[in-house]
């Protein structure tokens, strides 16, 4: 066969969300190199800049017309990658807004690495996003998790940051392993690693479960759907969020929150609802369960946590659980649903890391449910907008949260599998608790007496985190005024969150339309 | 041919299992990092040994395993990097790479 | 089977070798001890910290920009494989992956990492 190789402007064209974030990062790198520290804080200038000119390529890719596929198949900007981009721009975008002020709080001297890792990562969830190619999507996945582990571990000399760097570093690529070992079955199984390919071969060939390709196929599904779930922390594969997410700085936090889970997401989607839906039936058991499991067990461990940072993690992994109801249900109106709620939950999500990040002191000290005892009195504005989100997050009407699980559930009956709608409803009444636990103690519990200095003193985690006192006496000025990026950023989510919910027309359209639905 | 397709599918398979064991079973970072690579070579055995498999198939079909390979010990290279510095800054604070005490946070 | 039985071989005179040193040198190699030489230098005082404690290495950062550079060089073989036949768009990608490399080089350059102590 001759090798032909026709790789043209068009095809580069095709990756301009990917190339703006990239080309952002390395400018971000190099002109970090050139100018003095103390400037270095402004480098979120051109961070935020390149996510303009990524979402900019975004709609000239929405314009666009002709084969969205690019590469020699390798990527392609079809409307679900374009849909994923924009969440994960959002989620990209809205992170480096909070990230000014709060960084240098925690003790970071090097902004410009921070920046440039966060660009590196965002454009490696964008690529997985758009990979319609198994080693595309472990590129993607890799470029993805090697600045978030690095980003993990970022604040200078705080024991819980570089914890959670190492265990996510351990259980990801351990996952990786999994992940690569599935794909190398499956290229075994079907001879193609390009989706197109796998899909052609599936559906032109009959499979038993005993013979032939059929067991290393189904051997490869396993261990693709095994690491797959790492990443998206689907329980029983969730043990590293909750202890990665209290760890890693709070900007970091709200990117990986949303941002893997977008492209993971994607990858779940062209791997096992596009190419996969041939053996539909061999696999479809095993979302159907994780996705059980990821709902009841999410909201269950969160209920116990008196971190909220913490418990945000857990209520992720509950999250992750109804999304997984659309990857199960396997139909284009569960992907569309899958989509928008992923939409939602990127702004409600990011809001509320958004608020405990501008209560947050250093080393992690401030996110204690105690800690936010009587908050609607100290900063009325504040515990407002965290109100808000959570609200959200548990599915109140009228915010995104609500007509996100309704389209899910929806989906979910018209689909088939009312049992998932009823466990995922029963679930979410275990998500409403712990979710007001925190709005009745911002609202409805004293703050309490002590002054705040004399609190500071007195807390024993002080002694253990070797703080000196000058570090202590910032501490007791108990309100960090809220810098201007993140109070933007978390009017940017409020308005996302209620704009969501009262219009979501717009955003179900487009949804749909990245699910191939008219 | 020499072997057949299966020597070497089990032969990935076999050092798969050691690197999981590995992994699975040691308490110091590194060896557990040691661990994570050997899984990741494993799947290249697996990999090539398909690609091999699929000699007389279509041109795409025999390449993109031996691609893959290349792939996953470039980037294996770049995680054992940033898994390295991580361990060292660890240690430096703690003097231990002990993966059982890194355990601040619980539950 | 049979192509295979000279690496066996191989394989076996590897490790017939290790061990037949290991014994030759415990044999042959000198050995008076005597409670002083097996005691503590000088004044036998236990140690506080135990004897094969690790340094630090000054070259760990050098080491692990090794690793990476270095291990690039295996994504430019298959380049290098096919380069006359990418023609003109395989050499500007290539540029371009180089380009960015630099990018990084300049940056651990600029940041101090290559300098030796």
């Amino acid at each position: 066969m001759a090798f032909t190789y026709a790789i043209s402007g068009g095809d580069w064209a095709r990756i301009a969300p990917e190339l703006a974030l990239l080309v952002a990062a390395l400018l971000v790198m190099l002109v970090d190199a050139l100018i003095p520290a103390r400037l270095r804080g402004a480098l979120v200038i051109i961070g935020v800049m390149g996510v303009l000119a990524a979402l900019a390529g975004v709609i000239m890719l929405y314009a666009s017309s002709g084969s969205p596929s690019a590469f020699g198949g390798m990527v392609t900007s079809d409307p679900l990658a374009l849909f994923a981009t924009l969440v994960i721009l959002a989620a990209t975008g809205l992170s480096l807004l909070l990230s000014p002020g709060y960084i240098e709080r925690q003790g970071t001297r090097q902004q410009g690495e921070f920046y440039a890792l966060v660009m590196l990562a965002a454009t490696g969830m964008v690529l997985m996003a758009a990979s319609t190619n198994l080693m595309m999507i472990f590129l993607g996945l890799e470029l993805l998790s090697l600045p978030l582990y690095v980003l993990c571990a970022f604040a200078p000399g705080q024991q819980r940051a570089q914890e959670s760097g190492m265990k996510y570093f351990l259980l990801s690529s351990f996952a990786s392993g999994f992940l690569l070992y599935g794909m190398a079955l499956i290229y075994g199984a079907t001879g193609a690693t390009n989706l197109g390919g796998i899909n052609h071969f599936v559906a032109t060939h009959a499979m038993s479960a005993t013979a032939g390709f059929g067991p290393i196929l189904l051997g490869g599904m396993a261990l693709l759907a095994v690491g797959l779930a790492f990443k998206v922390s689907a329980i029983p594969f969730h043990a590293w969020t909750p202890d990665v997410y209290q760890g890693a700085l709070t900007p970091v936090t709200a990117l990986m929150s949303v941002g893997t889970k977008m492209a993971a997401f994607v990858a779940l989607i062209r791997v096992f609802d596009v190419a996969l839906a041939p053996v539909r039936a061999d696999w479809q058991g095993i979302m159907w369960a994780l996705a059980i499991l990821t709902m009841v067990g999410g909201n269950i461990l969160a209920a116990t946590q008196t971190n909220v940072k913490r418990l945000l993690a857990y209520s992720s992994i509950a999250h992750a659980g109804y999304l997984l109801i659309g990857i199960a249900l396997g139909t284009q109106a569960g992907i569309a649903a899958l989509l928008y709620y992923m939409a939602a939950y990127a702004v409600m999500n990011v809001g509320a890391f958004g608020v405990v990040l501008a209560l947050e002191r250093v080393a992690g000290l401030g996110t204690n449910l105690d800690d936010y005892r009587g908050l609607a009195s100290r900063r009325p504005a504040l515990a407002a907008a965290l109100a808000v989100f959570l609200f959200a997050l548990a599915g109140i009407p009228g915010t995104a949260g609500f007509v996100a699980k309704y389209a899910i559930f929806a989906a979910a009956v018209t689909g088939g599998h009312a049992e998932l709608t009823i466990i995922g409803v029963v679930a979410s009444m275990i998500g409403f608790y712990y979710y007001l636990r925190v709005i009745w103690a911002m609202y409805f519990v004293p703050a309490p007496d002590m002054p705040a200095a004399e609190a500071a003193n007195a807390n024993p985690h002080l002694s253990l985190a070797g703080l000196n006192s000058a570090v202590v006496t910032k501490l007791a000025a108990s309100g960090t005024p809220l810098a201007f990026s993140a109070g933007l950023a978390l009017a940017l989510a409020l308005i996302g969150t209620l704009g969501l919910g009262i219009f979501p027309a717009p955003l179900i359209s487009l949804a749909r339309q990245a699910a191939g639905l008219p | 041919m020499l072997l057949s397709l299966n020597s070497f599918l089990v032969l990935g398979a076999l050092l798969f299992c050691i690197g999981l064991f590995g992994a699975l079973s040691k308490r110091n970072a590194i060896s557990v990092l040691m661990g994570i690579e050997i899984m990741l070579n494993a799947v290249n055995i697996t990999l090539v040994a398909f690609s091999s498999a699929f000699q007389h198939s279509a041109h795409g079909a025999r390449l993109s395993g031996q691609v893959f390979a290349v792939f996953i010990i470039t980037v294996a290279a770049a995680e054992a990097a940033v898994a390295l510095a991580t361990i060292i800054a660890i240690y430096r604070r703690k003097s231990s790479v002990d993966v059982t005490e890194i355990n601040m946070m619980k539950w | 089977m049979a192509p295979f039985v000279p690496i066996l071989i191989m394989m076996g005179l590897a490790f017939a070798f290790v061990v037949l040193v290991t014994i030759v040198t415990f044999i042959l190699g000198p050995k008076k001890p005597t409670p002083q030489k097996n005691a503590p230098y000088e004044c036998g005082i236990s140690e506080i910290t135990p004897p094969q404690r690790r340094f630090p290495i000054k070259y760990l950062v050098t080491g692990m920009l090794f690793i990476i550079f270095d291990i690039e060089a295996a994504s430019l073989v298959p380049m290098a494989v096919l380069m006359k036949r990418l023609g003109v768009t395989g050499l500007i990608e290539l540029v371009t992956f180089i380009a960015i490399l630099l990018v990084a080089f300049l940056y651990v350059w600029r940041k101090g990492a290559f300098t030796w102590e």
